[in-house]
């Protein structure tokens, strides 16, 4: 079987059930005719309803009921539940010992999944949702409240996982024994679930990450690994290499295998990590010595993200050796133009009149939006956060570097006072006529990227990036305060700025 | 383009049924999780009031929710401890032979930035520029992932020369 042969038979194997659809055009009729009945109705209650059967049509529900999960979610409603019949709330004043608040809404009548002609009016309350706050303890530094609706059973299975694992941290953890290694406060805790598996977690409490971190479980199977502090591993290893006198401890998180996915282009992180794992002692400020600074400019192609946004140029300060970053950059859309700048590791912009104020890191991490839903903002974020830095810099060079398609031009070329190679490669896309054409200038001496241009073969321009002046032993001082959440504390060293950063 | 109406979801529902239940199964790889997945897409597409300036667009808004919402999947610590051995076979569907679950593995183990590419790429047939746009990542970076992801699928794949 040829290639495009296999594909498509797979494709129409994994095809989505007709029933789905059915579904679908179920629900949206409900919707229509609950939108309906809400514009022509005025009498309130019915109005109520209305909007009842709007909400209680838009919530989905999980189509699989497996058999951990059926397990957690029932222990869960029978704790909502008869948390319900007594209506209570217990609120606790010990501080490190309060237990999850959990309050009823019950102002909602009807039942879930009733369509609006159908909603009683005058039934008993059922309750929908509960609202569960978290007390300050030493997982969660900031007392906190998530409203979940208990008809969903993966919100079920978010309350279970917060109570039980409180529960463990209070009972595992008392403060005299809390772990505390260079400014990162964490915990490993062993989680023994209903059905007998366990997860093993590690937390981070010192609120720069917003969410809990799972690393891994026992088996290593079927647990996701989120958002991996690489950024910060490279950088903390790179700093105890410089400072023999300076240590971390990274042991409490596992090892590198079990944490770092099985990719080839990891595998420098895996061996630094595995060097700074072995280290113990905790880390103080950390000043670090550039060798190298490039100031680059990017122009981005005229028709990426044509309907989303339009950023034509952008400027930023980066250190060639660590891929770190300290910038200042403007993007322009349409008319309006944003502007960012990093301080301490924090960046925060506007956009569309909404503030979004959001931790962006050294490269290597995502970045995220409240809104998850909203596309536009949250591409926009990732778009300058992520993609400018990880996606241009690091793969441009890693592209270059290791794709034998990459063919090395004859002879040598000046740029900006610099002996260069030129590169070229050309990709062909089978899905279309189109394909590109890449060129790339490389520093001779140091390998740092200089030029970088790819033409789709209608002319446009895709992707280009140009250094436009580069000094180099040029001294960048700045302030590092390693953590282990991932986000380094960095900032440019400018006029009247003190060491301290963080 | 038909109105937004119960026309228009059916029409776009048929076009893009394929695209956003394989993106959908390819970020969760689990039938049961792609199945809600799909359903929320549409019924978001549907309640919110989206204008589109062209088909590409409307694709691109797709995929992106749908890829969105594996992401909010797979943050849930609920979903990180479930049994999710109903990945391969639903009952219905017909099986897939041993060659296309060789590949399939291998494009299932991919990291998920290269996953997606590698879905849209080679099983919708989508053009570079088109699912650039829909990743919201310029074509470069398309190819950058799709390098990788043939480097690593070469590896991975014994023999058929799928991704060579």
């Amino acid at each position: 079987m040829d290639r495009d042969n296999i594909f498509e038979s797979i494709k129409q194997k994994q095809q989505p059930d007709a029933s789905l659809d059915r579904e679908i055009m179920e629900r949206t009729a409900k919707l229509k005719a609950g939108r309906k009945e809400m514009l022509s109705c005025k009498n309130e209650t019915a109005n109520e309803n209305a909007i009842h059967a709007l909400s209680s049509v838009g919530q989905l529900k999980p189509r699989r009921l497996g058999a951990l999960a059926a397990c957690a979610a029932v222990t869960v409603i029978a704790v909502m539940s008869a948390a319900a019949v007594m209506h209570m709330d217990k609120p606790d004043t010990d501080t490190e010992g309060k237990t999850p608040v959990i309050d009823i809404d019950s102002g909602t009548e009807g039942t879930a999944g009733q369509d609006s002609a159908e909603a009683p009016g005058d039934t008993a309350p059922v309750i929908e949702s509960v609202r569960v706050t978290i007390p300050q303890t030493r997982a969660c530094m900031e007392e906190s409240e998530y409203q979940f609706d208990i008809t969903d059973e993966t919100a079920c299975g978010e309350i279970y996982e917060i109570i039980k694992v409180i529960e463990l941290v209070k009972g595992e953890y008392p403060a005299a024994e809390r772990p505390e290694v260079g400014g990162w406060e964490g915990f490993q805790l062993t989680v023994t679930f209903d059905g007998g598996d366990t997860a093993r977690y590690a937390f981070d409490t010192s609120g720069m990450t917003e969410s809990l971190t799972i690393v891994y479980n026992e088996d290593m199977e079927n647990v996701e690994k989120y958002d991996l502090p690489l950024g910060y591993i490279r950088m903390a290893a790179d700093a105890v290499n410089k400072h023999s006198s300076v240590k971390v401890d990274l042991s409490s998180i596992g090892d590198a295998d079990s944490i770092l996915p099985e990719q080839e282009d990891l595998q420098p992180a895996r061996e630094i990590y595995e060097k700074a794992k072995h280290c113990t002692g905790n880390f103080t400020t950390v000043r670090g010595k550039y060798v190298t600074a490039t100031d680059l400019e990017y122009t981005f192609g005229g028709e990426m993200d044509l309907y989303y946004f339009r950023c034509t140029a952008a400027e930023f300060r980066a250190d060639t050796r660590t891929c770190e970053t300290f910038f200042s950059e403007k993007v322009i859309r349409g008319d309006d133009i944003s502007e960012m700048t990093r301080a301490d590791g924090v960046t925060s912009f506007d956009m569309d009149g909404s503030d979004y104020r959001r931790c962006i890191c050294d490269g290597e991490r995502l970045v995220e939006t409240d809104e998850q839903y909203d596309n536009y903002s949250e591409d926009y974020i990732k778009d300058i956060a992520e993609y400018r830095i990880y996606e241009r810099i690091l793969p441009l060079r890693g592209h270059i570097y290791t794709d034998p398609g990459w063919t090395v031009e004859s002879g040598d070329e000046e740029y900006l006072g610099r002996r260069c190679v030129r590169l070229s490669h050309s990709y062909t896309d089978k899905n279309s006529a189109l394909g590109y054409d890449s060129e790339a200038l490389i520093d001779a001496e140091t390998g740092v990227l200089m030029w970088f241009c790819t033409l789709r073969s209608d002319g446009a321009v895709v992707n280009s990036l140009k250094v436009i002046e580069i000094e180099f032993g040029c001294d960048i001082e700045s302030c590092e305060i390693p953590d282990l959440t991932g986000y380094s504390r960095a900032r440019n060293k400018k006029d009247g700025d003190q060491d301290s950063a963080g | 383009m038909p109105d937004k109406n119960t026309e228009e979801l059916e029409y776009v529902m048929k076009r893009y049924r394929s695209a956003v239940y394989g993106v959908a199964l390819a970020n969760t790889r689990s039938h049961a999780d792609a199945e809600d997945v799909y359903q929320e897409v549409f019924l978001l597409y549907f309640t919110k009031d989206l204008v589109f300036e062209n088909e590409s667009a409307r694709q691109a808004w797709l995929i992106r929710t749908c890829l969105n919402l594996c992401r909010t999947l797979r943050r849930s610590v609920w979903r990180s401890r479930r049994d999710d051995r109903d990945v391969e076979q639903l009952p219905g569907k017909a099986p897939l032979s041993p060659a296309e679950c060789e590949v399939w593995q291998a494009v299932k183990s991919l990291p998920e930035r290269s996953r997606t590419a590698v879905y849209l790429y080679y099983f919708e047939n989508m053009p570079v520029s088109e699912v650039a746009s829909a990743l919201g990542i310029s074509e470069g970076a398309v190819q950058m992932r799709l390098t990788r992801a043939r480097k690593q699928l070469k590896a991975s794949l014994k023999e058929g020369g799928y991704f060579g």
